[in-house]
């Protein structure tokens, strides 16, 4: 079976969005749990603060840092490249669209998973730019103080409004994704598809609630 | 009762269509949408005019061959139900009901309604048999099958081909029927020697095709007149990718 | 017209073993040599390509669908017989036999049905070998039911869609064979011409619905597998592109076509809501297993079903029939919801229908029995009419819905034209004057699978074919023919649409050849089609092209050839100066209104041969012997 075959299978193409999916979804769960580390505070020093500690230790640890960036990036290259095939497919599949259509099962999460991912991605960049290469609001960028970062960033009530859409954003991405994905790879039965439909909900507030507290919790001086 | 109606009207595969305005009076709330569209063929026929151009043949909701695209949705307003099962009572008097050929690039317009769906053929052609010839088969009791399984193959084998599921979904995907029959034949034993080579033929005749991809979003299942569930196509997925790790 | 049956001799159990020792073989090399041409994909039709094409022959299918897989068939609920005796209860391939024989009211062949129920056992491997997911009990084993009136259960099933999942086997194993390139298949297709080349069977000329071309397409035999001719009454059970061209076509050309009168009114069906009626729906028989059907006492009771009190209905099945109650055989059924209804003790706006009551079962069994049983059916009723038969009973009327005459075939289902084959519904041979329930299903895959693949072996295994040249003068004949008629229709530029003459026509079929039928009444007929097809050359509105889909013109020509045939029809009808089984003179019935049969003078099938346009036809006469089942009057009382 050359890779030639495998790519030209839909099905196949779908495994690999819904696997770089869920990688992503992982990732997601570990950075926002590293990031409520906001919620413990300044320590007595800059490098005795808790979420600065643990920029360092990744820092510390290029096996591991480097390990998740590259599956990282791959996941998100393939998951992509995938979806772009499999969305040009699917234009290319009705090239007459109807003067009109109604949806009977669908919602609008299901329907809008490729500009919602082209959202996230334009995000995804600005986020990189902003706190991880510091190219975006320098005069902000005070690394290795993280914790000064993304106070005096989340400040600015613009880029924590950029940020809060963006994981409102993300949420409905999710919602559609994680079950999409179960079922993709499965998960069939209609009951345990009702179970699915709620995970991805509740695995989409956890990661979205757990982000958009951070600038929220900036904005209302929670964090200072 | 009244209504307005806008219909497809395309001369032929290659031309260009549009939507054309009729008024029907006295429609019987009796009568099925398709005897409605009868009586404005038998006025149009009247006066030297082309009819509308739509399949049909049993009108008892069992042959598939009934399509149209009703008020956006393939067979119209009611679930469960063909085109030629819907009647008129789902409507109100007055209504504007706009019909439409079923839409995809493997369904082309032949002419006004009518849409060519053999791309659904070729997929059965590809593997969605048992390679028994007539003869020399074992009793038919010889080998028991669950009931439940001969349930579950059952209510999947009662896909009658109307192609709804392609026509519904935003990506014009065949995945609910090619998997339809792939549960159908893999549920009894005596279709599951093959199962792993159909899979294979079928799905990559369905790409060849022009068929959208999956992206489960439930509409398919929802106007399905018969049913078919959503979950046979997560089982064509595992099982495709079982195929392929073992082939 | 010469009309041999072929029956071989000996006794009737070993024939079919012994004809098929004694039938010339096709060299496995040779079979690849040999074309051969079937008109229809319904069961026995598309069995029939598979089972051919898996021989080795070269297949060309036709169909006028678009695609195999929806050949009215498809529409059968019910089941399917077989002698298989798989509960013990007594069934035989002789009593099988002995019941379709009597079921048929003693006008079918014995040899033919004692072949029928021999290969009914094999059916049911096949169809199971295939994945046809047939309804099992909870041992994983087949279930059956009793249908139709049979005292034992053989009877197989899938919920109400039986027909579906047996033509969806077929249509597979079809399509395989179309995949391996041994059938050429030719969907929206429709025959319109049979070529006959030195007396033989050698081609046929069809039109192709979606570009409108007229071809023709030569073989070594041609199989027509084209169904009844219920449409000839325009309101059936058929599907709407259901006709008789192909078979009337072939008569034309010398086929006789065998006992046009006998066709089957099934009993219930839902009753005619108005003048938009396109067509009718069955409702399975099967019904009738857990309904009572009953008609109030008084006439033109206008009350609501249920306000009518249990003493003021009148069950008149069970009365009239107490030992088979709501069970007895179809045609008995109908006929009697007729007398109520001419009567005037029917109900409904139209007064032409009967009622089906659940009531009482549901209070026996529950209503989730009844749902579990029959919630198909219901939920069909409840879209089509819009009331709910849990809570009200349903409205029934009897429609045609089977037709047992068709082109005269012999044992090997050959017609009378050398190399013109005919198999299922359009051939005549296997249900006599009445078909009982399931039994429909049963022949068209006999056909195709057991009997056909092996009679048409023999047929070219002894027959010298020479190939016939592309520009034959009979190929050339047959297609200008063809495109003539089509012409013909195009220009007549009239005011009247198609389905208004196929409406007259129907109603006029319905009123003198339907349920029942007197000699002035069909005489009468007889008088007006002539005019009512004068009015139709001349009045038509055929509009589009020849050169496009152009479903006006389709349905144009197939009203056109309704119309001669219906004369047929009504000549074979006042020939047969008896009743029998779903053919009813009301001259010939006994003090109790009961079919009176005539064996002395009418024990033979009435074979039509066609003598020119506007002619009367010529009856030939087949004798039938009964050796093994004799007949008696029947009776369900």
């Amino acid at each position: 079976m050359s890779v030639c075959t495998l790519w030209r299978s839909s099905i196949v193409k779908k495994w690999l969005v819904a696997i770089t999916g869920l990688v992503m979804v992982g990732f997601l769960l570990g950075h926002m749990a590293g990031n409520l580390q906001m919620f413990l505070g300044r320590g007595p020093s800059p490098e005795a603060t808790k979420i600065n500690e643990y920029a360092a230790f990744l820092k510390a640890n290029p096996a591991l840092l480097w390990g998740t960036r590259i599956v990282l990036l791959f996941s998100v290259l393939l998951h992509i490249v995938t979806t772009i095939s499999l969305t040009r497919q699917n234009r290319k599949a009705r090239p007459e669209s109807y003067a009109l259509r109604a949806s009977v099962a669908s919602n609008l999460a299901s329907r809008t998973m490729i500009f919602g991912g082209l959202t996230l991605l334009f995000y995804i960049i600005y986020h990189l730019l902003h706190f991880t290469l510091g190219c975006v609001h320098q005069e902000l960028f005070t690394y290795p103080d993280v914790y000064q970062t993304v106070l005096s960033s989340f400040q600015i009530p613009l880029i924590s409004g950029v940020y809060i859409v963006a994981q409102i954003a993300l949420y409905f991405h999710l919602v559609h994704g994680i079950s999409s994905a179960g079922e993709t790879l499965g998960v069939s039965h209609p009951r345990y598809r009702e179970c699915l439909n709620r995970i991805g909900i509740a695995t989409a507030t956890l990661i979205c609630g757990g982000f958009i507290s951070i600038p929220v919790g900036v904005l209302t001086g929670l964090i200072s | 009762m009244k209504i307005h109606l806008k219909v497809w009207r395309q001369s032929g595969p290659n031309q260009k269509g549009r939507l054309e305005d009729l008024e029907v009076k006295d429609v019987s709330p009796d009568s099925s949408f398709l005897e409605m569209l009868d009586v404005v063929n038998e006025g149009l026929e009247e006066r030297g005019k082309e009819p509308i151009v739509f399949d049909h043949d049993c009108r008892e909701g069992i042959c598939g061959a009934c399509s149209l695209n009703i008020n956006g949705v393939p067979h119209g307003p009611d679930r469960q139900t063909t085109t030629c099962q819907l009647h008129m009572r789902s409507f109100k008097d007055g209504d504007t009901i706009v019909v439409e050929p079923f839409r995809a690039r493997a369904f082309p317009v032949i002419k006004d309604l009518m849409v060519d769906r053999s791309a659904f053929d070729r997929i059965i052609q590809a593997g969605g048999y048992v390679s028994v010839s007539t003869g020399g088969v074992p009793d038919a009791n010889g080998l028991p099958v669950a009931k439940d399984d001969a349930d579950e193959a059952f209510e999947n084998a009662a896909c009658i081909g109307c192609g709804a599921c392609v026509a519904t979904c935003k990506n014009a995907s065949a995945s609910l029927f090619v998997s339809a029959k792939l549960s159908h034949l893999r549920l009894l034993p005596q279709g599951k020697v093959e199962a792993k080579t159909r899979v294979l033929n079928m799905t990559q005749q369905m790409e060849e095709e022009g068929f959208g991809a999956c992206t489960n979003t439930g509409d398919c299942e929802a106007v399905c007149p018969k049913g078919i569930a959503m979950k046979n196509i997560s089982s064509m997925n595992v099982d495709l990718i079982k195929s392929l790790l073992q082939s | 017209m010469k009309l041999n049956a072929k029956i071989p001799s000996g006794p009737i159990q070993d024939k079919w073993d012994h004809h098929r020792f004694s039938m010339k073989l096709v060299n496995p090399a040779n079979k690849r040599k040999h074309k051969v041409i079937v008109v229809g994909t319904g069961l026995a039709g598309a069995s029939a390509s598979a089972s051919m094409a898996e021989l080795g022959y070269q297949v060309e299918t036709f169909c006028f669908q678009d695609s195999p897989r929806r050949a009215h068939s498809i529409a059968a609920q019910g089941g399917i017989n077989a002698a298989k005796n798989y509960q013990n209860d007594g069934d035989s391939i002789w009593r099988l036999f002995y019941d379709t024989v009597k079921g048929g009211d003693y006008r079918s062949r014995e040899a033919n049905v004692y072949r029928l129920a021999q290969v009914s056992v094999n059916i049911i491997d096949q169809c199971v070998a295939q994945g046809v997911p047939f309804a099992r009990d909870y041992s994983g084993l087949l279930d059956n039911r009793s249908f139709g009136g049979a005292q034992v259960s053989r009877t197989f099933y899938a919920k109400g869609q039986t027909g579906q999942q047996l033509l969806i086997g077929a249509y597979q194993a079809l399509s395989r064979q179309i995949h391996a390139k041994n059938v050429r298949m030719h969907p929206r297709t429709e025959m319109l011409d049979l070529i006959i080349v030195d007396g033989k069977a050698r081609g046929i000329v069809v039109r192709d619905l979606v570009s409108g071309s007229i071809s023709s397409h030569m073989a070594d035999a041609v199989v027509l597998a084209s169904g009844g001719y219920s449409n000839a009454f325009y309101l059936s059970t058929n599907a709407m592109g259901c006709n008789v061209t192909a078979t009337w076509r072939a008569h034309r050309k010398g086929a006789g076509f065998a006992n046009p009168c006998y066709t089957q009114i099934h009993p219930t069906c839902i009753p005619v809501a108005g003048e938009h009626q396109s067509k009718l729906t069955l409702m399975s028989e099967s019904l009738r297993n857990d309904g009572r059907i009953w008609v109030p006492k008084k006439k033109g009771d206008t009350r609501k079903a249920s306000d009518i009190p249990e003493s003021e209905r009148d069950y008149y099945l069970e009365r009239r029939y107490p030992s088979f109650g709501n069970l007895v055989p179809r045609d008995v059924a109908s006929r009697a919801a007729k007398e109520r209804c001419d009567a005037g003790y029917g109900v409904g706006p139209s007064g032409l229908g009967v009622y089906l009551d659940f009531a009482q079962s549901i209070d026996r069994l529950g209503q989730e029995a009844i749902e579990a049983r029959y919630g198909n059916l219901f939920d069909m009723y409840q879209k089509i009419t819009g009331e709910n038969p849990y809570q009200s009973p349903m409205r029934i009327f009897p429609a045609p819905h089977y037709t047992m005459g068709g082109l005269w075939v012999d044992y090997n289902l050959m017609s009378n034209v050398e190399g013109l084959f005919v198999i299922g519904e359009a051939n005549f041979s296997d249900h006599g004057a009445n078909r009982l329930g399931a039994s429909a299903l049963m022949q068209g895959l006999a056909d195709g699978y057991f009997v056909l693949p092996y009679t048409i072996g023999d047929y070219l295994a002894q027959s010298d074919l020479e190939k016939v040249s592309e520009d034959h003068a009979e190929i050339r004949k047959a297609e200008q023919e063809t495109s003539d008629r089509i012409k013909k229709l195009l220009y007549t530029k009239g005011s009247r649409s198609v389905d208004s003459f196929h409406r007259e026509l129907g109603r006029l079929m319905w009123d003198a050849c339907g349920m029942s039928r007197t000699q002035s009444g069909l005489k009468e007929a007889l008088k007006k089609i002539p005019e009512i097809e004068e009015n139709f050359w001349n009045q038509v509105s055929v509009t589009g092209s020849e050169g496009s889909m152009n479903q006006n013109l389709e349905k144009a020509g197939r009203v056109a050839d309704f119309f001669e045939f219906g004369k047929i029809m009504l000549h074979d009808a006042l020939a047969r100066e008896e009743s029998c089984g779903g053919h009813f003179r009301e001259e010939h019935q006994t003090s109790e209104g009961e079919a009176k049969r005539d064996d002395e003078n009418f024990s033979h099938v009435s074979v039509w041969e066609y003598t020119g346009a506007n002619q009367t036809p010529v009856m030939h006469k087949e004798n039938l012997e009964f050796e093994y089942v004799k007949p008696t009057q029947r009776s369900y009382k």
